[in-house]
């Protein structure tokens, strides 16, 4: 009961700083931003299309889909298309089947589709930003308040004010997360007005010997890879706000802890460079966080890295993070 | 009422991290990323840097016929590659075979263990059905050639197929057609051999993991210097040129 007094103190802090109604606020912006984007970029092509083969063609679609469709299932049937070509083949037809059935035209966006689209381009960078956001003043911000003071004195012991904040900061986490799940679906549903949840979607790509195989590939509904989608940003969260909380442990003013977990993260986009050559760079966490192109099978093969990898990689990273806090945060000389 | 809400919050919290680890269970299942599949993935990549297997199959041309060195393409290119592990080639060409030729040798199942095990599977052949035209009377040529165009083109499926069947993985390349002649020939005749050699290179496209290589613009101004003295086979700078635009477009491929 005395953790939960703690961590209950942790949420009210965090919700009366104003810091987690900023981050809302920045998540509204980009995702209405990025869903803008995406109608404009979908209406764009559309008129392209009409362009191209003139009005009646491009409005019909349908026969459009179908004829995709009949293409696909003709290749399916040829003896020179390999099997492992074929499962992702067959599930290519699924889904324009589906959007036929569905009466979704396929080149515009649904909410469960731009949902899924948003967190891909969002879990590398954007959400890690957010979790910085959170958790690098979760502990220079009372060194510099002051506050610490007041904290330490109460008869509780250093370690569990410690565990108390990484708990919250876990909580934190899976609500920013979930939120800005909710918000993409709201701003989505606003923007296109279909929810396309049960859409198929590919996924189950696997690395063997450096190729990508795409034999095991089947569909999903587009709500399951959603929810994978964001269970994999949690990962990533958990990871860099474990790291962003080691950090604020150790600087003393929050700026310059946000200020050295963001370019940690900036480093790692140009890191990712290096990856298939530079074989230590793989174990570096920021180049690790694109966990979604796993699922999507959008990532540039290279052997020996896969989901466990990466997901290894960023594990021991957050628990060297937890030590070092800990380690840090108890024996540590409070003089301010 | 604000304790209320900071309790509710929490509870949010909690709900949302069940959800979170639902979908992390759910990718990893998808992703196959349990431990048994990785070490597998991690054994069965060490051959990547290992030999090179090459099967060369076909007509005189993958034989070397017109040079003197009795190097085909396949030798050649395979000269060229640098490789940690080298390269291992088998060369199971035929002097005269037609299409209906490797066909046989293929069902026949001598070819069974060169395929099966190649990385790479060179390929040349269509030039002596083509020679078909050649043989019969000029009146009838024009009624001999689609009869020989189609069994060509059935011919090769078939061959595609059984390819695939024994090795779905290897990288096929599928030598093109050439004029012997240069520019010096009938024009009929030059016609005929433009015409096979796109119907080549269309079959090749059917197949994702075949590359068709074009070698008909490389003797079209250079008869006279790359065909040996027979003026139907390459000479050793022929086969040179063609080894070399092999391994242009997919020597990178295979060095490490």
């Amino acid at each position: 009961m005395k953790l939960y007094s703690l961590i209950f103190n942790e949420v009210t802090k965090m919700v009366l700083k104003k810091r987690l109604y900023v981050v809302l606020g920045i998540l509204v912006v980009l995702i209405s931003l990025f869903a803008y984007g995406e109608h404009y970029t979908a209406q764009k092509s559309q008129e392209q299309l009409v362009k191209q083969s003139g009005e009646a063609a491009a409005g019909d679609w349908r026969k459009q889909t179908q004829l995709q469709i009949t293409d696909l299932k003709r290749r399916m049937d040829n003896p020179f298309v390999p099997e492992a070509g074929k499962s992702s083949i067959r599930v290519r037809a699924e889904q324009l089947q589906y959007y036929l059935d569905k009466d979704i035209n396929p080149l515009e966006s649904t909410a469960g589709r731009f949902t899924s689209r948003f967190i891909a381009q969002a879990i590398a960078l954007f959400i890690p930003l957010m979790m910085i956001l959170l958790a690098g003043d979760m502990v220079s911000g009372e060194l510099a308040g002051g506050n610490i003071k007041m904290l330490l004195t109460r008869p509780v012991e250093r370690w569990r004010v410690l565990v108390s904040k990484h708990l919250t900061l876990l909580l934190m986490e899976g609500l920013v997360l979930l939120l800005t799940a909710l918000l993409s679906v709201l701003i989505a549903w606003i923007v296109f007005r279909r929810g396309g949840w049960d859409a198929p979607v590919l996924t189950g790509f696997q690395v063997h010997n450096g190729q990508l195989d795409a034999s095991h590939v089947r569909s999903v509904t587009q709500l399951q890879y959603v929810v994978m989608s964001y269970g994999l940003a949690w990962l990533v969260s958990v990871s860099v706000g474990a790291l962003a909380l080691m950090v604020s442990v150790i600087v003393r003013s929050t700026s310059a802890a946000i200020g050295v977990m963001m370019s940690a993260l900036i480093a790692g986009s140009f890191l990712a460079f290096f990856i298939s050559d530079w074989k230590l760079a793989r174990y570096l966490f920021n180049v690790n966080l694109s966990l979604t192109d796993y699922l999507s099978g959008s990532f540039q093969p290279i052997d020996g890295l896969s989901l466990i990898f990466s997901v290894a990689v960023l594990g021991a990273w957050t628990l060297g993070a937890v030590v070092v806090s800990f380690l840090v945060f108890v024996y540590r000389d409070v003089t301010a | 009422m604000r304790n209320g809400l900071f309790h509710g919050l929490i509870l949010v919290s909690l709900l949302s991290l069940i959800i979170l680890t639902g979908g992390v269970v759910g990718a990893f299942a998808v992703t196959g990323g349990s431990g048994g599949d990785e070490t597998k993935a991690v054994a069965t990549a060490t051959p990547r840097t290992g030999d090179l297997k090459i099967a060369v199959l076909g007509d005189s041309l993958a034989v070397g016929t017109g040079n003197a060195q009795g190097q085909g393409f396949g030798e050649l290119f395979a000269g060229k590659i640098r490789r940690a592990g080298g390269v291992t080639l088998t060369n199971k060409a035929v002097n005269g075979l037609t299409t209906q030729g490797l066909l046989a040798q293929l069902s026949g199942g001598s070819l069974n263990e060169a395929v099966a095990t190649a990385d790479l599977i060179l390929l040349s052949a269509g030039g002596n059905d083509l020679r078909g035209v050649q043989a019969v009377e000029a009146s009838k040529v024009a009624e001999t050639y689609p009869k020989l165009k189609t069994a060509y083109e059935a011919n090769m499926k078939g061959i595609f197929a059984l390819l695939r069947r024994l090795n779905p993985k290897a990288d096929i390349m599928l030598l093109g057609l050439y004029n012997p002649s240069g520019t010096a020939g009938s024009a009929e005749e030059d016609r005929y051999i433009r015409e096979w050699d796109s119907l080549a290179a269309s079959l090749a496209a059917q197949d994702p993991g075949t590359l068709y290589m074009p070698v008909y613009d490389l003797f079209r101004y250079r008869a006279k210097t790359w065909i040996a003295a027979d003026g139907l086979h390459p000479n050793k700078d022929g086969y040179t040129a063609i080894a070399d635009r092999m391994y242009g477009s997919m020597g990178s491929k295979y060095e490490p």
